[in-house]
């Protein structure tokens, strides 16, 4: 079967007068996946989310949500998604309850059934006026809406932030099971944790271009790999090797990576050096976030 | 003092803030005052016109409602009744603003709990905020006595007393905000509980004034004792032009005093961020009424709405009932005739047509403060989250903009009916027909709706400059329609404010002319706005 995509953003352009806020921006989504979307803040995240829900018109390239382009679109693809912001503002006056059933009403219609579950499972009394919650609590407000719609789609700006440990773990749950019904999802977040948890795929972004897409294990693949190594002899002679990076030594300890087309002679090194205990694993996401970001900088200088 | 470290450096954050509207609000006050001095010398400039006028104010009931007791024939009665209930009033909610801005939304936006956690003692918020209300209030009332001092016919020591009153009012409606702001856990709760301690005690002094007694010569009023439970009435007792009543300033400066000392105590005894009265709690589920564009738009304008119906309300009966009891007053003034228009039909009619579309003007604040309202949401990020549902900006505008014409529409209409009522209590022999009062008033709505047209079109372009855009806009159409012919400022200006097409009727025959090109013209512009705002990118953080 031919993946479908849900999202389809070729070399998208915005331009705020003289400033790009996006160059070039990539991302495809495809029917089904949680899509981690990862950049550092003003990457551009927030503009593409904006531009992908018809507040903001593009300036160049192209951009197909449900395979339409967005701007003027708003009845027809709307009732499709719910969207998350990352600063969750509503009516001060408002209840919970009241944001809750507005906001799922104008998207076509609420799922009782789901309203009240979700109400328990993120323990939210909805009975508060809205000004009156926590940062948290809002988030959940704007969540619960959006998991009460029936749709098929869910874009969400950073929607956890706010949440306890425990709220986090909820939302994760929830999403797992939102992926089971075949739902798609596009998750923008600063917790990599989550991210490596949900996702199935990941666009990052920096300075409004996509520097890395693909699936999370395949990046990792082609990132170094991390090494923590014992020895019986000296690991010093590893430090002079080729595609061997951040090499630093304690003791009989030393930690390093290696690039992938260098393991193999990396590796036969190591095995003259009578290894007593290795660790080895793929870099984690946080690794590779500051390894793209350090790299980009370095471009960028340069 | 320890309670009151940082109350200095957080004094001067409050001045930089309120650079630009307090200065302007003081300029303002002042500027009235000093610019109504002039036409006041020149519509009663002998004691034939003085006398006329505060007889009609000392008999009349709207006299004694908004201008208080007259005392005598002389200068000073009038402008007592003239100038002093709006220098009050404004004074009054410039001093409740000053105080919720710099206590209360501090708390509500979280910065109230930065300053709290930096170097500032308990106390230093608060005491910020009245330092700067009173010293705004002593600057008012000092302004207002160089600007009356050198008037002739009046006297320094009035004047001073003038400015004294004045400025202690708006102290002491400063007192009475510094409580709300520790009772309410958010500034416009803050504000609408202060303004309606406001608006009580003007109903208070204006029920007393009202049963006031009249001397032998009709010529003074005497307050009942009711007004002296006001103290809006304290405040026009002080009577700066004729009997001269310190007791009057004692009770405003030892009752501001000890409100003050109890704001300190309720703040004392709260949490930062917290407040006195608890935020009610809301209903689970949003009645059905709620879920549309236009439900939701009618639940977040309805408040707003009330309030300005019942301001409609008495302005409506303000102008027949002064048309009717003000009669020989305006019919022996040279400058009234200037004023009213051209006449054709009774003194009432000239009086009620040429009123309506000037008061149309002050209150087209209804529209502008509205539509500010409408433009924040689009400010705050709501309007992303209504848009990234299933509805269009299309639909969005729409249905606010018509909420608001339809308010205005409902907001004339009721001020002709209830004008129609009111005048034909207070007439003995009405020469003016009640249908034609309604209709005088219902032609106002071309022009509301050609005003809020061009707000929508500005709105539509961008947000960025549409607050300051829309007061600046009020502030022409509103001061042209009072001055402009006071002023003989040439006809071109009069002319850009839509509330100057209206037709004078009854005083001249029916021309729906000038009606019909404002409708078109208001939709035209509606239509445009339509288009630009559909095109343009949302203004986001």
């Amino acid at each position: 079967m031919a993946t479908e995509n849900v999202i389809e953003i070729k070399n998208l352009t915005k331009e705020f007068g003289d400033f790009k806020a996006l160059d070039e921006l990539n991302l495809t989504v495809q029917k089904g996946e949680v899509h981690g979307f990862l950049g550092p803040n003003g990457a551009g995240k927030s503009t593409t989310i904006r531009i992908l829900l018809g507040l903001m018109r593009k300036t160049g390239g192209s951009i197909k949500l449900f395979d339409e382009e967005p701007w003027g679109k708003n009845v027809v693809l709307h009732k499709r998604l719910a969207y998350v912001p990352g600063d969750v503002n509503l009516w001060p006056n408002l209840s919970g309850g009241e944001c809750i059933d507005l906001l799922a009403d104008l998207r076509g219609g609420i799922d009782e059934k789901k309203r009240a579950t979700l109400l328990k499972l993120f323990k939210l009394d909805p009975t508060k006026k809205f000004r009156t919650y926590s940062k948290g609590n809002k988030q959940k407000v704007a969540l619960v809406a959006a998991f009460a719609s029936n749709v098929d789609l869910y874009i969400l700006d950073e929607p956890t932030s706010g949440l306890d440990p425990l709220m986090e773990a909820t939302f994760q749950e929830y999403v797992r099971g939102l992926k089971s019904e075949g739902k798609t999802i596009l998750l923008s977040s600063h917790i990599l944790a989550e991210v490596e948890a949900l996702c199935d795929r990941v666009t990052i972004i920096r300075d409004g271009s996509t520097i890395e897409t693909g699936a999370l294990g395949d990046i990792q693949r082609l990132q170094h790999t991390q090494f923590e190594v014992e020895t019986e002899k000296s690991a010093k002679s590893l430090e002079k090797l080729s595609g061997v990076h951040n090499f630093n030594q304690q003791g009989n300890t030393v930690t390093f990576s290696v690039e992938p087309k260098k393991l193999t002679s990396v590796t036969k090194k190591l095995s003259d050096l009578n290894v007593t205990h290795i660790v080895s694993h793929p870099p984690k996401l946080e690794e590779l976030f500051l390894q793209y970001y350090d790299k980009n900088k370095a471009r960028k200088d340069a | 003092m320890r309670v009151f470290k940082g109350t200095a450096r957080l004094i001067r954050l409050a001045l930089r803030r309120d650079r630009v509207v307090l200065p302007l609000t003081i300029f303002l006050v002042v500027i009235m005052v000093a610019g109504s001095i002039p036409a006041l010398y020149e519509a009663y400039p002998d004691t034939a016109a003085q006398t006329s006028y505060v007889a009609s104010a000392a008999t009349s009931s709207v006299g004694r409602i908004f201008s208080g007791t007259v005392q005598g024939a002389n200068l000073g009665s009038i402008v007592m009744a003239e100038l002093y209930f709006f220098t009050a009033i404004i004074v009054a909610i410039m001093s409740i603003f000053i105080i919720s801005r710099h206590t209360r939304y501090n708390e509500e936006i979280g910065a109230g709990e930065m300053i709290g956690s930096s170097v500032t003692g308990r106390s230093a918020q608060l005491s910020a905020a009245l330092a700067l209300a009173v010293c705004a209030n002593i600057l008012v009332g000092l302004l207002l006595f160089a600007t009356l001092a050198p008037a002739e016919g009046l006297s320094v020591d009035g004047a001073a007393l003038f400015g004294a009153s004045i400025a202690l009012v708006g102290i002491f409606f400063a007192s009475i905000g510094a409580i709300t702001a520790q009772l309410s856990d958010y500034r416009r709760g803050a504000n609408s509980l202060a303004i309606s301690i406001l608006a009580v005690s003007f109903l208070v002094r204006a029920f007393g004034d009202a049963l006031g007694e009249l001397s032998a010569d009709g010529l003074s009023v005497t307050a009942s004792w009711i007004s002296w439970l006001s103290p809006l009435g304290w405040g026009y007792q002080v009577l700066p032009f004729s009997e001269q009543n310190y007791v009057a300033l004692l009770l405003l400066f030892i009752g501001a005093s000890a409100l003050i000392l109890l704001s300190y105590t309720l703040m004392k005894r709260r949490d930062i961020g917290s407040s006195i009265f608890q935020a009610k709690a809301g209903p689970n589920r949003a009645p059905s009424y709620l879920l549309s564009i236009t439900g939701l738009g009618f639940r977040l304008q309805r408040s707003q709405l009330y309030a300005w119906l019942t301001a409609f309300i008495l302005a409506g009966s303000m102008i027949t009932v002064v048309a009717n009891d003000y009669r020989e007053a305006f019919e022996e003034t040279e400058l009234f005739q200037e004023l009213l228009a051209p006449a054709s039909g009774s003194f009432t009619d000239t009086v009620i047509a040429s009123m309506f579309p000037l008061i149309a003007a002050m209150l087209s604040a209804y529209v502008v403060a509205t539509m500010i309202k409408v433009s924040q949401e689009e400010t705050s990020g709501r309007l992303e989250q209504l848009l990234a549902s299933a509805k269009t900006r299309t639909a969005w505008l729409v249905s606010n903009s018509s909420l608001i014409a339809g308010g205005a529409v409902l907001c004339f209409v009721v001020m002709g009916f209830f004008g129609g009522i009111s005048y034909y209590i207070a007439a003995d022999t009405p020469e003016t027909e009640f249908m034609d009062i309604v209709i005088s008033s219902g032609f106002n709505i071309p022009a509301m709706l050609l005003f809020l047209s061009i707000l929508t079109l500005v709105f539509s372009v961008s947000t960025k400059f549409f607050k300051s855009f829309a007061w600046f806009a009020y502030a022409f159409v509103a001061l042209i329609g009072s001055f402009a012919s006071i002023f003989s400022w040439p006809q071109w200006t009069q002319n850009l404010s839509p509330f100057s097409h209206t037709p004078l009727y009854p005083a001249t025959d029916i021309d729906y002319g000038p009606l019909y090109v404002m409708l078109i013209l208001a939709a035209i512009l509606t239509v445009l706005s339509i288009v630009i705002f559909s095109r343009r990118d949302l203004q986001l953080k």
